[in-house]
């Protein structure tokens, strides 16, 4: 009996210590104060058990009980329309949130996390990615700071240097093309509408915004279309082509070694090296080019936020969790170790985790120490915006638009004001008429 | 016979007919009558108000529905026809080769394989890095093709639509075929009549019926058709509305819009019914006149 005492005291020392130990600078956790609850998690991160567990140590009334669903987000849909079979929290992608939204699948949290604890452990930019007028639906987890994976020995042996500047990247292309046409220096996926909006972003742009009521839509302002100009100059020389990413086809691209450079978000090194065991030990990380080397910006593309579905009867359980899960040291430490997340959008994982792992060399680039560019490449992110509430349309209009350019039907600088047309027609089809077309918010 | 007699005997009836009655009520005609109470409400996630026809007019006047049914109409108009002339001309021939059982087996196998498999292994025989056409180009000094974009498309669904359902077909028409009696045959060859002749004038006649239910049964597959093109959609980008099958599918599970999915898939069975309900009017009148 004296053992167990002695060791209840010592785990209840330990619970503390986990709770308190790193937050010297973070205010307290909030207390339960609810009834005993079991909520129920959709996400698709590996491993999120070490943090559940965590968690249910600290609120030993909240039982968390995930499954993994993929990426979903039909299921989301059906059950959002169904009225019910939402779980308690959900995991969306910062870019489908408004879209869930609006549909209504979340529900607002503001009560046990109002804005001014949010900004304690989450940035203030993230607040474009978890609310929407003022009103906050979730906690974001991991970042999808763009960072450029490039081909070592294909560098080399062409003799190309990590570009810094827009321009010297454009130099590099070239250069590889001229040299050998068989190997693309990067490409456009013609499927993913997060790049070309990451890009946008990675310029200090964006091509849409929420703000005031209204949705602002402007593809074609000067920084979008000093983007897509770039990259329809390097279309036309043949220096960079059009390609389907996610494919069969494209891995087989990358594991021959016909692409020299992809740019990605902060979790495409963990996916590189889970998709092409083959080149291990080829590929290097950098930092993306920058437009203007002393003033330096970064996008997103991808990261995924935890959000509190409408249905759920638990809310201020699964708020507390998303808050938890997301923000604290030692569940932060998990995602990152664990679910191999390179760079969370907490505050805390910039102060208190990643120092400690800034000397891990990873073998797969070569040894090289890659957190620290990713690191910096999430520090950059210092602008974002809200993503429109139709994203699927976006991509797919973007999709039959960006065919026609493959086609040799219009040029990529064409195709940008077209593909708004189709946009704003579907946006007002859908019933939105606070539409602010042709200008982004002050 | 006594009314109670009748009960009993349209009881048992209803007996045998129940398990396939019940299933076909809850799968067929309840998700139907429900979903057509539902396609009078306008919808935007877990919101929904009433429209009245409103979603049918938009249906009507929507471009995107529409353009969708070139493709099933390019279907319906070559590779119906086509795969029934080939059929026709394997299923005479089943009759004249010996070990036909062997080739209809083979022919047969295609079929047996469900249609999304087929579409999964023909990208694959299509794909721009892996598909064994690529070392037999290379050959004739061919690089870098690549075989499936949105123009060829279309051929490349009628290869694979041909692939499948041309053994099924031929087989169908061959049983056909066998339930002539061979009398015909033999009073026209003491008549003359070479092999060619017979086929034309005398067998080919006697399967019109056949070829009638095998026509309609191909069109309504032909302007259903999904799958093919699903799982080629995963190697080239498609619009959303290649078929209308598949803007059906986008409009309700990509953009939410159930109810307007609804209405556009009852106007699709209207639109198929219509067809139809046309071929089959034609061709019965035709019937009518050789008789």
């Amino acid at each position: 009996m004296k053992k167990l005492v002695i060791f209840a005291v010592l785990v209840a020392l330990v619970g503390v210590f986990v709770v308190f130990a790193d937050s010297t600078t973070y205010p307290a956790y909030p207390a339960y104060t609810g009834p005993a609850a079991t909520i129920t998690m959709w996400a698709w991160t590996s491993n999120e058990n070490y943090s559940i567990d965590a968690f249910e140590k600290v609120y030993p009334n909240i039982h968390v009980v995930w499954s993994n669903f993929g990426v979903d987000y039909t299921k989301i849909l059906t059950s959002t329309a169904a009225g019910k079979g939402l779980p308690d929290v959900i995991m969306s992608e910062y870019t489908y949130a408004p879209q869930f939204i609006e549909y209504g699948s979340f529900q607002p949290i503001n009560k046990w996390i109002p804005e001014s604890l949010y900004l304690k452990f989450f940035p203030e930019y993230s607040l474009k990615w978890t609310s929407l007028d003022g009103q906050i639906y979730g906690t974001p987890q991991d970042s999808g700071a763009i960072v450029m994976l490039y081909r070592k020995d294909i560098f080399e042996k062409y003799g190309l240097t990590v570009p810094t500047t827009w321009q010297e990247f454009a130099q590099d292309a070239e250069k590889l093309h001229s040299e050998n046409p068989d190997i693309a220096f990067t490409t456009i996926p013609n499927n993913w509408v997060i790049w070309p909006v990451g890009m946008v972003w990675q310029a200090g742009g964006s091509m849409f915004d929420y703000a005031n009521g209204k949705w602002y839509v402007d593809f074609t302002n000067p920084t979008a279309m000093k983007v897509f100009d770039y990259w329809n100059n390097l279309l036309q020389e043949g220096a960079v082509k059009f390609d389907t990413w996610w494919t069969a086809d494209w891995y087989k691209e990358i594991d021959q070694g016909k692409l020299a450079v992809i740019i990605s978000g902060a979790w495409s090194p963990e996916w590189v090296s889970l998709n092409s065991p083959s080149t291990s030990g080829k590929w290097g990380v950098a930092l993306l080019p920058q437009w203007d080397p002393n003033n330096p910006h970064n996008g997103e593309m991808g990261g995924s936020g935890f959000y509190v579905s409408s249905q759920s009867k638990y809310p201020e359980a699964a708020a507390l969790f998303v808050l938890w899960l997301n923000s604290n040291p030692q569940s932060l430490e998990y995602l990152n170790q664990k679910s191999q997340l390179a760079a969370l959008v907490s505050n805390v994982f910039t102060t208190d985790v990643a120092p400690s792992l800034e000397n891990v060399e990873y073998p797969y680039f070569g040894g090289q120490k890659i957190v620290p560019v990713v690191l910096e490449a999430n520090n950059q992110v210092n602008t974002a915006f809200v993503w429109l509430p139709v994203m699927d349309y976006v991509q797919s209009s973007m999709q039959t638009e960006f065919q026609k350019v493959i086609d040799g039907k219009e040029s990529l600088v064409d195709a940008i004001p077209n593909w708004q047309k189709a946009v704003v027609a579907f946006m007002k089809k859908q019933g939105f008429n606070n539409l602010v077309v042709g200008q982004l918010p002050k | 016979m006594n009314i109670k007699r009748k009960f009993f005997l349209s009881a048992k009836a209803y007996l045998f007919l129940a398990p396939f009655l019940v299933f076909f009520i809850l799968v067929v005609a309840y998700p139907v009558v429900f979903g057509g109470y539902l396609s009078f409400f306008g919808q935007r996630g877990a919101r929904m108000w009433y429209v009245g026809g409103g979603n049918y007019l938009s249906v009507l006047m929507d471009p995107n529905f529409w353009s969708g049914f070139d493709i099933p109409l390019f279907l319906l108009l070559v590779q119906v026809p086509l795969m029934l002339f080939i059929s026709i001309f394997i299923a005479l021939l089943y009759e004249r080769v010996k070990h036909s059982q062997v080739y209809r087996l083979i022919f047969y196998l295609p079929y047996a394989i469900p249609g999304i498999i087929a579409g999964i292994l023909w990208s694959y025989i299509f794909s721009k890095s892996m598909s064994p056409f690529i070392p037999i180009l290379s050959l004739f000094g061919i690089h870098n093709v690549n075989f499936l974009n949105l123009s060829t498309l279309i051929w490349i669904l009628l290869i694979i639509i041909l692939w499948e359902w041309t053994g099924y077909t031929a087989l169908i028409i061959y049983s056909t075929l066998l339930s002539i009696p061979r009398e015909y045959a033999e009073a026209a060859k003491i008549d003359g009549a070479n092999n060619t002749q017979i086929a034309f004038y005398i067998k080919i006649p006697l399967l019109m019926n056949t070829l009638l239910i095998l026509f309609i049964f191909n069109a309504i597959g032909a302007l259903q058709v999904f799958n093919e093109p699903w799982m080629l959609g995963a190697l080239v980008t498609l619009p959303p509305n290649y078929t209308p099958a598949m803007y059906i599918y986008n409009e309700a599970f990509y953009y939410g819009d159930f109810t307007y999915a609804i209405a556009m898939g009852l106007i699709l069975a209207g639109v198929i019914f219509a067809i139809s309900f046309f071929f089959l009017r034609t061709a019965s009148k035709q019937m009518q006149i050789h008789e």
